[in-house]
């Protein structure tokens, strides 16, 4: 059905490039493999559980950098790219785990119609908890200007500094600071005041 | 609460502003800033609050949303969904594969309703993506309307613990590709399988379902010989306006570069010949075990190169049974121009039925049909837009013929409004430099209902002749060379041809008609000048003596005599030009002097008409080349400088934004620097030159779609090019043909028909070729030749029929193998062989070319005897000397 050698240990670096070529099968490979990475590290962390130590996105981010992609072969356009999928997964999951937690628990074999899927996926019809309603209003925010809501993935959900953050989306650090201000500034209002 | 996204907009800046400022200067700031504007300014200043508000916000995530990461799923191994398992009522049996989207298994459904197998495509159990919920519904919907024996039908769709799935038929076979190896099918038995391929999607396109990624893995055959298509997952709805569709924008291509089309790598509009391409893909696989493009450990960059940039290898280079048929069929269904492949599946496959029955393939003609669609499909007008189009016209009259009583008015109405579209919107926005995409945009509109009018009254001649008239501005807009144009010449012919016809048919009913007689015989000329430049100037010449019998016992008929004089002078002039291209150059300057007779005769030289005015200057210049053709560059400047010149000057004057003008400026200039070159003087020729250059520049700078404009600035670069070979300067030489054949080579990927640009892009690169080989560069020479060859052989592989542009090709091959002779002279003995080896089969190809060319109207530049000879002396130098 599906090319098979998908299925096979994927070579991240290579499969950055065919993303960067518009390979979207490619971004979903990317996700799911930086997604394990990501799960697979965080159990390492909190397995040794020190106190005092909180597990920061950054760590894990850079952590799976390292692990994930041929440090060899790797030019500065894929740590780049890298660290702008990494903050978009990190996003995607934290959110997945926030909705599944607020979701009540559906029959497992009811056939449901698959709008009901979508809607379950896109969580609208679920309680807000803090991430939910942040994602929901980046959603919002993506829709005027989506470069606040990358500059908000990769400095929230990725953990990166100002400078990757610039080097992640390919503007300057000045724009990131600007711009993570303005982001912080209309996200509060949207989340603050009741509609 | 969110900002409204405008007033956010608006605030933004101010809000970076005042952040800047210190706190005490920020009141005073909004005062002045939002003056006037309270909602503006109370935004703002919420706004800077939200940004100085000290409570932690936005700076570490949740603790238990860290934790959430330690218990994430692993995503590998199909979300760890083992056998036995149930997904909804269904029962897992074994993983078949995994991809991008998620898994599939074969399984089997559990109730005991069916026992059928299924494959279950259950979408991965992580985080979902938007894009991927999206993509999941799509293709729900794509395979439900599709229902086809040789497509995979879709079952059942719904949402487990484990997802959501989709069940699909199970299809039981092996990749076409293997299944044909294995079967070891022969070529006859590949193309018989590769036919049921060929329906299936030409099944879905008439769906309006494109697949996107067709390639041997997803069309398998199964053990008794059926042909299944899967993966209908990435096909996009044609109807969905790509535009404004946020899912099948650049980030969201799926493509397996392989069996891509070139408009996928570069993002284009995608559509159904986006299929043909890769279904082309496929069939060139499976002829020659080989893909189109071996792009295996290439970059992305130097993939979209090779793909984009590169044909396939000419398929009979890999297996010489293919040669004839399948490589003209080949290389049509993989052109880099969606709009040269085949218009569909079925045409393709109808070409293949033709091969396997013998009969003669359409790809070899140029047909009818292919202007037809090529009309259609013009500029970027994708599939999508030509059927809503066709839609609207059904659906229009449709409606007209029901609203029975009220239809003559609306009849009425719309004839106005295409009229005033045509002619009065029109004309009035015709000559201003830019206008070229506006006007043709008006004109499509106007056809459109023009169009539509003709099918409520075919028999209605006012109204064929408007028609008519219509296609004569589309034609004039598309291809007319003597007129800001989008260089399709191609459509050009057709859009003249439809006038013509039209105006035929009426003037058979009424032949007495002298308005009818005129539009007719205007109507021949315009078809005779884009026929000479399509490189058939025998039939130029037929049309025009038509057209030039037809006025003529008009001209001095009543008030239009000036009119018609201007027209038929016009054609005569034309009609000289071609004759002294046939090489009847007294009767041809015969005609010119008339024409020039008839429109100088009221009153000198016109100006106040630009058009007539331009139309003299453009019969000063064909007796310039009368007197080039007689190498008579004297009269020639003489002409030039004191009447032609003069002339255009005063028109320049008299309409200062006229594109045309600028172009017969450029012209003028150029032949002024080109006759002074002739005559020896050097010096004051680069000067000419250089002005004529500067005009071209300024028509690029007023329009770039206005093809003539570039064309005149290759021009320059070639005149300039010449003046520098004469000077003795061979590296500034070189610059200008590289800059000229640049310019061309734009103008040809824009319009590849255009057989016009194609001679001029493999005469600016023979010209390169030639330089650097004189400039003892043989390596340099080589690759010019190669890209000479490369562009013509495109031509010649749509268009054989066009003896000027074969002979061309043919004289490029011979071009080549002198210059992989003079490599061979270079190298080390064994590369010399493999160069010779080269050599040889250039001479081979070029030598058929030019002895199918014997006895056609072409004169190429070798005759076929010489070649032979100078192919044998290759023999003779390889044989080892003493034997």
């Amino acid at each position: 059905m599906a090319d098979p050698a998908a299925a096979t240990g994927p070579n991240l670096t290579r499969l950055l490039r065919a993303w960067r070529a518009g390979s979207d099968g490619a971004l979903d490979q990317l996700i799911s493999a930086v997604y394990d990475e990501l799960g697979a590290i965080a159990r390492r962390h909190l397995g040794r559980e020190r106190p005092g130590h909180t597990l920061d996105t950054g760590a894990l981010v850079h952590e799976a950098y390292l692990n994930l992609i041929d440090q060899a072969a790797v030019d500065w356009q894929d740590r780049v790219h890298f660290f702008a999928i990494a903050s978009r997964t990190m996003r995607r999951v934290l959110v997945w785990h926030a909705r599944k937690r607020g979701t009540v628990k559906r029959d497992g074999g009811r056939p449901v119609s698959l709008d009901e899927v979508v809607a379950l996926a896109a969580g609208r019809d679920e309680p807000a908890i803090d991430l939910l309603a942040l994602d929901d209003a980046l959603q919002r925010l993506e829709a005027t200007d989506p470069r606040l809501c990358r500059v908000v993935e990769c400095r929230f959900f990725g953990g990166l500094g100002i400078d990757e953050t610039a080097e992640a989306l390919g503007i300057s650090p000045a724009t990131v600071k600007r711009d993570w201000q303005a982001a912080r500034a209309w996200l509060r209002l949207a989340l603050t005041d009741p509609a | 609460m969110d900002l409204d996204p405008d007033l956010w907009r608006r605030a933004r800046p101010l809000l970076d502003a005042a952040l800047d400022l210190p706190a005490d200067a920020r009141e005073a700031y909004l005062d002045q800033a939002c003056h006037g504007d309270p909602a503006l300014r109370g935004t703002v200043a919420a706004l800077v609050a939200a940004a100085e508000d000290e409570r932690p916000f936005l700076d570490s995530l949740p603790r238990d949303a860290v934790a959430d990461l330690a218990n994430l799923p692993a995503a590998a191994e199909g979300d760890g969904t083992e056998p036995g398992q149930k997904i909804g009522p269904y029962r897992i049996l074994r993983l078949l594969g995994a991809g991008g989207m998620g898994a599939v298994y074969l399984a089997r459904r559990d109730d005991g309703e069916f026992e059928q197998q299924v494959a279950l495509k259950l979408i991965r159990a992580g985080p979902l993506s938007h894009e991927t919920v999206a993509r999941f519904r799509r293709e729900r919907q794509i395979l439900a309307w599709l229902n086809h024996p040789t497509i995979a039908r879709l079952l059942d769709g719904g949402v487990s613990e484990a997802g959501p799935y989709l069940v699909m038929e199970y299809v039981e076979g092996q990749p076409i590709d293997q299944y044909c190896d294995r079967n070891r099918l022969g070529i006859a038995d590949r193309l018989r399988v590769f036919l049921s391929v060929c329906e299936a999607v030409d099944h879905a396109h008439k769906a309006l379902v494109i697949h996107r990624d067709l390639k041997p893995a997803n069309i398998l055959v199964t053990a008794a010989g059926e042909v299944k298509l899967l993966d209908f997952g990435i096909a996009r709805l044609l109807d969905a306006n790509p535009a404004a569709d946020p899912l099948t924008g650049a980030e969201h291509r799926l493509l397996t570069r392989e069996y891509a089309s070139p408009e996928q790598f570069r993002n284009g509009p995608l559509t159904t010949a986006t299929d043909g391409y890769a279904l082309g893909a496929v069939l060139y696989q499976l002829l020659t075990g080989r893909l189109p493009h071996d792009l295996r450990g290439l970059s992305a960059a130097a993939a979209e190169r090779a793909v984009c940039d590169t044909g396939p290898a000419r398929p009979s280079t890999i297996r010489r049974e293919l040669r004839g048929d399948l490589d003209t069929i080949l290389l049509r269904a993989l052109h880099h121009d969606p709009a040269r492949r085949y218009g569909s599946a079925a045409a393709l496959a109808d070409d293949l039925v033709r091969h396997l029955e013998r009969r003669p393939v359409s790809a070899r003609a140029d047909t009818l049909t292919y202007r037809v669609g090529r009309f259609v499909r013009r500029n970027a007008m994708s599939v999508a837009a030509a059927a809503a189009i066709l839609i609207l016209l059904v659906g229009g009259a449709l409606a007209t013929a029901y609203q029975g009583a009220r239809a003559q008015r609306r009849f009425d109405n719309v004839r106005t409004l295409a009229h005033a579209l045509l002619f009065d919107l029109h004309d009035a926005i015709r000559d201003l430099p830019g206008a070229t995409p506006a006007r043709e945009a008006l004109v499509s509109h106007a056809l459109d209902y023009l169009d539509q009018l003709r099918a409520d009254a075919p028999s209605d001649p006012a109204l064929q002749l408007e028609l008519a008239a219509a296609y004569d501005q589309i034609g004039e807009i598309q291809g007319n060379p003597h007129r800001a144009n989008l260089g399709d010449l191609a459509g050009a012919m057709t859009s003249y041809g439809t006038a013509l016809a039209l105006r035929e048919a009426v003037w058979r009913h009424d032949s007495t008609n002298a308005a009818v007689r005129h539009a007719l015989g205007v109507s021949y000329g315009h078809l005779a000048v884009v026929t000479s430049w399509s490189g058939r100037n025998d039939e130029a010449i037929r049309l025009s003596q038509r057209g030039i019998d037809l006025l003529t016992p008009l001209h001095d008929a009543g008030p239009g005599a000036a009119v018609i004089a201007g027209d038929l002078g016009r054609i005569e002039s034309e009609l000289g030009w071609w004759l002294i291209w046939a090489g009847q150059v007294e009767q041809g300057m015969a005609w010119l002097d008339r024409a020039v007779g008839r429109l100088t005769s009221r009153g000198g030289p016109p100006t106040d008409d630009a058009d007539a005015g331009i139309d003299l200057w453009r019969a000063y210049s064909y007796q310039v080349d009368g007197y080039r053709f007689t190498e008579r560059p004297g009269p020639a400047l003489a002409l030039l400088e004191t009447t032609a010149l003069p002339h255009l000057d005063r028109l320049a004057e008299r309409h200062p934004t006229h594109p045309a003008i600028w172009y017969s400026l450029h012209v003028c200039h150029d032949f002024i620097g080109a006759m002074l070159k002739a005559l020896g003087r050097l010096d004051e020729a680069r000067p000419a030159f250089l002005e004529s250059q500067r005009m071209a520049r300024r028509m690029v700078e007023a329009d770039s779609a206005n093809q003539k404009a570039f064309e005149g600035l290759a021009r320059s670069h070639g005149s300039l090019g010449d003046l520098a070979v004469a000077s003795g300067r061979l590296d500034a030489a070189i610059g200008e043909f590289e800059a000229g054949v640049e310019v061309f080579r734009k103008l040809f990927d824009r319009n590849p028909r255009n057989v016009e640009i194609a001679n001029m892009l493999g005469n600016a690169q023979r010209r390169v070729c030639e330089v650097l080989r004189d400039g003892r560069r043989p390596h340099q020479a080589l690759d010019w030749c190669l890209a000479s060859e490369q562009v013509l052989e495109r031509v010649v592989s749509a268009n054989t029929a066009n003896a000027v542009v074969r002979a061309n090709l043919g004289s490029a091959y011979v071009l080549t193998a002198r210059a992989y002779r003079a490599l061979a002279a270079t190298v080390d003995p064994a590369d010399a062989a493999r160069f010779r080896d080269f050599a040889r089969s250039r001479y081979g190809d070029g030598l058929q070319l030019l002895r199918e060319l014997e006895g056609t109207d072409a004169i190429p530049e070798f005759r076929p005897d010489s070649v032979a000879a100078e192919m044998a002396s290759l023999d003779l130098r390889d044989r080892p000397p003493g034997q």
